[in-house]
C-alpha cells in the first residue's frame, strides 16, 4: 500500500462577508466546506465542478497561495499548513502550478528564457551557462525551439504560451503539479496537443497532477480518479471509469448528461437542472444539492441531513442518502421527515448506451 | 426550392493593419433558409466571428468589407445599404447574441429597460407598451418572476439569467435571423444545456433561423441541422449535421473530430493536428491547410482547391474529392517534417 | 519587434505634438550642456560694469544684459542647467519615493495598506507650497537642499497611482506564478510588478519635471529658490521684474524659457500617456477576432 503524496483532510475556506460601516462580519461565503482526498504519486486526480464550486480555491490552498480556514494538508508527510515562510519556500519546488489563462500567466516584460530560468535562480539550482542549458532542455521537452528563449510572450500563441508555463513549472523538478484549468482557454486542436504533452511528461517524470477543470470530457481522458465538487463539498469520488460509466450522485448524472456529445445520432436522455447554482454565501440546508436534485426518492430528509461521503461500491464514494447502500439508517431519515426510502437511480445517459 | 432567407456570396473582410493586410474572411459563400439552424464551426483565427460581424456590418476600420461581397437578405444587399437602413435591420430583422452576457448588457440600466429600448428604437410606441413587451419576453425566455426581474440590474443576475436576457433582447422584435456568436461558451455546462434547450424551443416557437457560431462540435451536433466548417478565412466543408459527423471529408474536420476527447471513448492519446493556425496576414499558398494535412501532396501546395460537391448538400474544399485514392497515402504533415 | 517598448518609440514619433516636445527638450538639454561653453562671456562675469548695464538685445548680447551687466543669454543658458537639473533630479526623487511606497502598499493590501494610506492622507493634507516656503525661508539650504525638499514633498500622487496599478496586477496569474515559485516579496516587487507599472510611473515622472521647474521658478521668484549668483530662470525672472518697465528683455527671455520647457514636458507626458496604452503594454493579448480593431493609423484604401 503506497502512501499518498498529498493528503487533504476536512479542508475549509470561509471568506467573511463584511457589512455595515464598521465592517462587521455578517456571515461567510463557504467557498470550500470540508474537502478530503488523497493523491498518489504519479496519479492524476481530476477535480471537476462548475463555477463557484470551490475547486480553484482548493487548488490554491494546496499551493498555500490562500490560507485555509481549517483542515490539514499533508504533502510527503509534511504538514503544509503549519510551515513557516522559509520551509514553505523550499517545499514549493515540489508543488508547482499551471494556470488557465495563457495570456496572463506569463510576465509580458520578461523573455521566455528569463521566465523559465526564474525558478532555477530563486532556488539556486543553476546559474549562468548551466541555467541556460537547463532552459534549453526544458524548451525541448515541451516541444519548443531553443531559440525562443530570447523572445517575449506576446509573440506566441495560446498553446505555445501554455507550453512555456509548463516548462516554468518543470524547471524546479516538482513531483506534484496543480493544474488549474490548463486547457480550458485553448482551441480543441491545441488542447489535444497540450493534453498529450502533459501525459507524456507525467509518464517520463512520474508527476502527480491535480487536474482542475469544468470540461468533463477532458478530465475523463486524462484523470485516473475524479472528484466532483458542488458548493464547496465533494459529492462524488471514484475512478474515471466508474464515474463515467455509473455516476451515482444525481448531480454528476446531471453534469454528465449536460455535456454536449459530438454525435447527432446519439439518443439523448438529458437531465436538465432547473434554476441556478445557489450562492455559496447561503447554501441550502442538509444536502447542498437537494433543491435541484432529480432523484425520485428525494424528500424532506434530504433537506435536513448532511449526507456523508461514503463508499457505495469499491473505491467509489458518493454523498447521497438516497442511493443505497447508505450508513444513514432509514429510521434516522424518517425521523428527519423523510417518507421515501432510498432506491438505486441510474438514468441512462447519452453515449453510455 | 424556396428562396433562401440569407444568401452570402463571396464575402471578403480585410483588415488593413501595420503588420499587413489580414484577410480574415476571404471568399465565404453560404445560404440560410427560413427556419433553419446552421452551425458555423471554427477555431480561433478561422474567421467565423468576423463573418458574423460582417453580416451585420459591424466591422470598423481598419477592417473593411471588400467590394464584390454580397449579403442578400430579404431582397436587399446589406453591403450596399446606408447607415440608417442597416440600423433598421439590426435588432429587428437580424439580431445578434454575443458570447459574454456581462459585457453585452449595459451595467447602468435595468434589464427591463434594455429590452424595452430595443422595442422603442425599432417600433416606437409608448414606454408602457415597450415595458410590457419586455416583461412578456422575459417570461418567454424562462425567467421566473419577470416583472420583478425586469427592475434588476445585470450584476444582480447570474450568468445564465443574463444570457437569457440577451436572448430576450435578440428576439423581442421577432427577427427572421438570429446570429449567436458562441452564446454558451462562457457558461457552465448545466446552464449551457438550459440555454441550448431554450434556443431550440424559441426557434420552434417563432420560426426564427439561427446561425450558431461555435468552436464546440458537441454543441453543433445537438442543435443544428447543417454545418459549415471554417479554416483560413474560408469554408472548407459544408454538410448536413449527421453526415458531417459520420462521414467528414475534409482532413481538417477529420482532425477536429479526432482531437476531441469524448466521454466513454477509451483512448490512450488524443490525435492532434500538428502545427498552428496560420496568421490571416499570410495564408499559405495553395490549400491553406496543406502544411498540416496528413494527406497532402504536391498539388495541394500549388493549387488552391475550390469547393467540390461530394454529395447532396455536402461540399469539401479538398483535392481528395478529385483524387480520392490519395487518402490511402497518409503521412507526416509537412509542418512536423520541417520544424526542429 | 522583439521588446514591447521598441514599438513605443515608433508610436511616439508618429504623434505630432510629441515630436515637437521631444525636439524642444532635446534642444534645451543640448543648450544646457554645451551652451555656456559657447558663450564667450560667462553667466557671472560682469565685463563692463558701467556701459553694459541694462543694455537691450544686440549682436554682442542677443538677450541683452541685466543690471549687473551680465550677459542674459549666458545667464539663461546657465539657468537651463540649473532648472533642468532641479527638474530632473527632484522628479526622479519624487518618483522613486512614490513608486516604492505605492508598490509596498499596493502589494500588501489589508492593514498595512490602510495604515500607509492614512499616513499618506496626513502628508497630503499639508499644502506643499506653503510648507516649502516655510522650510526654505527658515533654512536657506543650497541647491541640493532645494532639490531634496521639492522631491520629498512631491511623491504623493505617484504613490496613489502606482498603488492602484499594483492592486490590479497583484491578482494576475504571472504574479501568482512567481509566488508559487517561491519568489520572495522584494523580487516580486522589483522584477515582476515594477516593470509592469512602468507606464504610469514614466508619465508621472515626465509631467513631474515640468511641475518642478515651474515650482522652482516660483520659489526663486519669491527669493527662496536656488541661491545667487548662479541663478535659475526663476531668479533671473525675479531680477528682471525690478527693471521690467524699462528693460523688457530681462523678463521676456527667462519667461519664455520657463513656459516653453514646462509646456514641452507636459505635452510629452500626455503623449506618453496616450502611447503607453495599458492595452498594448500590460498583457499583450492578441485581440479576439470579433474585436479585431488593431491600432493603426493607416486608412483602408478607397473602394476602387
Amino acid at each position: 500500500m503506497t502512501t499518498p503524496l498529498l493528503s487533504v483532510r476536512d479542508l475549509r475556506k470561509y471568506f467573511p462577508i463584511k457589512k455595515g460601516v464598521f465592517g462587521r462580519a455578517a456571515g461567510a461565503v463557504r467557498a470550500v466546506d470540508g474537502v478530503s482526498f488523497d493523491v498518489m504519486p504519479g496519479e492524476t486526480l481530476g477535480l471537476v465542478g462548475e463555477s463557484g464550486c470551490g475547486k480553484s480555491t482548493t487548488g490554491r490552498m494546496i499551493l498555500r497561495l490562500i490560507e485555509p480556514t481549517a483542515g490539514s494538508i499533508e504533502f510527503d508527510g509534511i504538514n503544509l499548513v503549519s510551515l513557516d515562510g522559509g520551509a514553505m519556500r523550499a517545499l514549493r519546488r515540489k508543488i508547482q502550478v499551471i494556470f488557465q489563462d495563457p495570456f496572463s500567466s506569463l510576465n509580458p516584460r520578461m523573455t521566455v528564457g528569463a521566465i523559465i530560468r526564474e525558478g532555477l535562480t530563486i532556488h539556486k539550482l543553476a546559474e549562468g551557462a548551466a541555467a541556460d542549458g537547463r532552459v534549453r532542455q526544458l524548451l525541448d521537452e515541451v516541444g519548443m525551439r531553443a531559440e525562443y528563449m530570447s523572445r517575449y510572450p506576446h509573440e506566441f500563441s495560446g498553446g505555445q504560451r501554455q507550453r512555456i508555463g509548463i516548462a516554468r513549472a518543470l524547471a524546479v523538478e516538482p513531483s506534484f503539479i496543480v493544474c488549474d484549468e490548463p486547457v480550458s482557454a485553448l482551441d480543441v486542436s491545441v488542447q489535444a496537443q497540450v493534453i498529450n504533452l502533459m501525459q507524456d511528461l507525467q509518464r517520463d517524470r512520474g508527476l502527480a497532477y491535480l487536474f482542475i477543470a469544468h470540461d468533463l470530457s477532458v478530465v475523463e481522458h486524462i484523470a485516473d480518479r475524479v472528484a466532483v465538487m458542488y458548493l464547496g463539498k465533494i459529492v462524488e469520488l471514484a475512478t474515471a471509469n466508474d464515474l463515467y460509466r455509473e455516476p451515482l450522485m444525481p448531480y454528476t448524472q446531471a453534469l454528465l448528461s449536460a455535456v454536449p456529445v459530438p454525435d447527432p445520432a446519439a439518443r439523448k436522455t438529458r437531465v436538465v437542472l432547473h434554476g441556478d447554482v445557489p450562492s455559496p454565501a447561503n447554501p441550502p440546508s442538509g444536502c447542498v444539492f437537494h433543491p435541484r436534485c432529480q432523484h425520485p426518492a428525494k424528500d424532506a430528509a434530504c433537506a435536513a441531513i448532511v449526507p456523508p461521503l461514503e463508499e457505495k461500491a469499491p473505491g467509489h464514494l458518493v454523498a447521497c442518502i438516497k442511493q443505497p447502500p447508505t450508513r444513514v439508517e432509514w429510521s434516522v431519515q424518517q425521523a428527519a421527515g423523510g417518507n421515501k426510502p432510498p432506491e438505486r437511480y441510474l438514468p441512462v445517459l447519452a453515449g453510455h448506451a | 426550392m424556396a428562396e433562401p432567407l440569407l444568401r452570402v456570396h463571396e464575402l471578403r473582410t480585410y483588415f488593413y493593419t501595420e503588420g499587413g493586410i489580414a484577410r480574415a474572411v476571404d471568399g465565404v459563400s453560404f445560404e440560410i433558409g427560413a427556419g433553419e439552424t446552421v452551425g458555423l464551426v471554427g477555431e480561433s483565427g478561422s474567421g467565423k466571428s468576423v463573418t458574423a460581424l460582417s453580416l451585420l456590418r459591424l466591422i470598423r476600420p481598419p477592417g473593411r468589407i471588400e467590394s464584390g461581397s454580397e449579403i442578400l437578405f430579404d431582397g436587399q444587399n446589406l453591403v450596399a445599404l446606408d447607415e440608417r437602413a442597416i440600423r433598421a435591420v439590426r435588432g429587428a430583422r437580424i439580431s445578434m447574441v454575443f458570447q459574454e452576457p456581462m459585457t453585452a448588457l449595459n451595467p447602468v440600466f435595468t434589464v427591463g429597460d434594455q429590452i424595452a429600448e430595443v422595442v422603442r428604437v425599432h417600433k416606437g410606441g409608448s414606454r408602457r407598451e415597450a415595458w410590457d413587451r419586455a416583461i412578456k419576453m422575459l417570461e418567454t425566455v424562462g425567467i421566473p418572476s419577470p416583472a420583478q426581474r425586469a427592475d434588476e440590474y445585470p450584476h444582480q443576475l447570474s450568468g445564465g439569467m443574463r444570457q437569457r436576457v440577451v436572448i430576450a433582447m435578440a428576439l423581442v422584435m421577432n427577427p427572421a435571423l438570429v446570429i449567436a456568436d458562441e452564446p454558451t461558451t462562457a457558461l457552465d455546462v448545466t446552464i449551457q444545456a438550459q440555454i441550448l434547450e431554450l434556443l431550440a424551443a424559441l426557434q420552434r416557437q417563432f420560426g426564427t433561423s439561427v446561425l450558431l457560431i461555435t468552436h464546440d462540435l458537441g454543441v453543433v451536433a445537438e442543435t443544428v441541422s447543417r454545418v459549415l466548417v471554417m479554416y483560413g478565412g474560408e469554408i472548407v466543408e459544408e454538410a448536413p449535421v449527421r453526415e458531417l459527423f459520420s462521414s467528414a471529408h475534409h482532413p481538417y474536420t477529420e482532425g477536429l473530430l479526432n482531437a476531441m476527447p469524448r466521454v466513454g471513448q477509451e483512448r490512450e492519446r488524443l490525435e492532434t493536428i500538428p502545427g498552428t493556425v496560420p496568421p490571416p496576414t499570410a495564408w499559405p499558398n495553395g490549400c491553406r491547410f496543406h502544411d498540416r494535412c496528413p494527406y497532402a501532396w504536391d498539388r495541394c501546395a500549388a493549387e488552391h482547391p475550390p469547393l467540390y460537391q461530394i454529395g447532396a448538400g455536402h461540399a469539401s474544399r479538398c483535392h481528395l474529392a478529385d483524387e480520392p485514392e490519395r487518402r490511402a497515402e497518409k503521412h507526416e504533415p509537412l509542418v512536423t517534417r520541417t520544424s526542429a | 519587434m522583439t521588446e514591447p517598448s521598441r514599438g513605443l518609440w515608433a508610436r511616439l514619433l508618429t504623434h505630432r505634438p510629441a515630436r515637437w516636445a521631444l525636439g524642444v527638450i532635446a534642444l534645451l538639454v543640448i543648450a544646457a550642456l554645451v551652451g555656456p561653453w559657447l558663450r564667450t562671456t560667462s553667466c557671472v562675469e560682469q565685463p563692463d560694469i558701467v556701459r553694459l548695464i541694462n543694455a537691450p538685445p544686440s549682436l554682442a548680447h542677443p538677450f541683452g544684459t541685466d543690471r549687473f551687466s551680465r550677459d542674459l543669454l549666458a545667464r539663461v543658458l546657465c539657468g537651463a542647467r540649473i532648472s533642468l537639473a532641479v527638474g530632473a533630479l527632484a522628479a526622479l526623487l519624487a518618483t522613486t519615493l512614490g513608486t516604492a511606497y505605492g508598490l509596498v502598499a499596493g502589494y500588501y493590501g489589508g492593514r498595512i495598506d490602510a495604515a500607509m494610506m492614512r499616513l499618506l492622507d496626513a502628508f497630503m493634507s499639508i499644502p506643499r507650497v506653503l510648507l516649502l516656503i516655510a522650510v526654505l525661508t527658515a533654512w536657506h539650504p543650497g541647491l541640493t537642499g532645494v532639490i531634496v525638499l521639492i522631491g520629498v514633498t512631491g511623491w504623493f500622487s505617484v504613490s496613489r497611482l502606482v498603488r492602484a496599478e499594483v492592486m490590479t496586477l497583484r491578482e494576475s496569474d504571472f504574479i501568482v506564478a512567481a509566488r508559487a515559485l517561491g519568489a520572495p516579496v522584494p523580487r516580486i516587487l522589483w522584477r515582476h510588478l515594477l516593470p509592469n507599472v512602468a507606464a504610469p510611473v514614466v508619465v508621472s515622472a515626465t509631467l513631474g519635471v515640468g511641475n518642478v521647474i515651474a515650482l522652482e521658478a516660483g520659489l526663486s521668484y519669491l527669493g527662496i529658490g536656488a541661491p545667487p549668483p548662479t541663478a535659475s530662470w526663476g531668479a533671473i525672472f525675479f531680477a528682471g521684474i525690478d527693471i521690467f518697465a524699462g528693460a523688457w528683455w530681462g523678463v521676456l527671455f527667462p519667461g519664455i524659457a520657463i513656459v516653453l520647457t514646462v509646456l514641452a514636458f507636459n505635452v510629452l507626458g500626455d503623449a506618453l500617456r496616450d502611447v503607453l496604452d495599458p492595452r498594448q503594454l500590460h498583457l499583450a493579448r492578441p485581440l479576439p477576432e470579433s474585436t479585431l480593431a488593431v491600432v493603426s493609423t493607416r486608412q483602408p484604401p478607397e473602394n476602387g
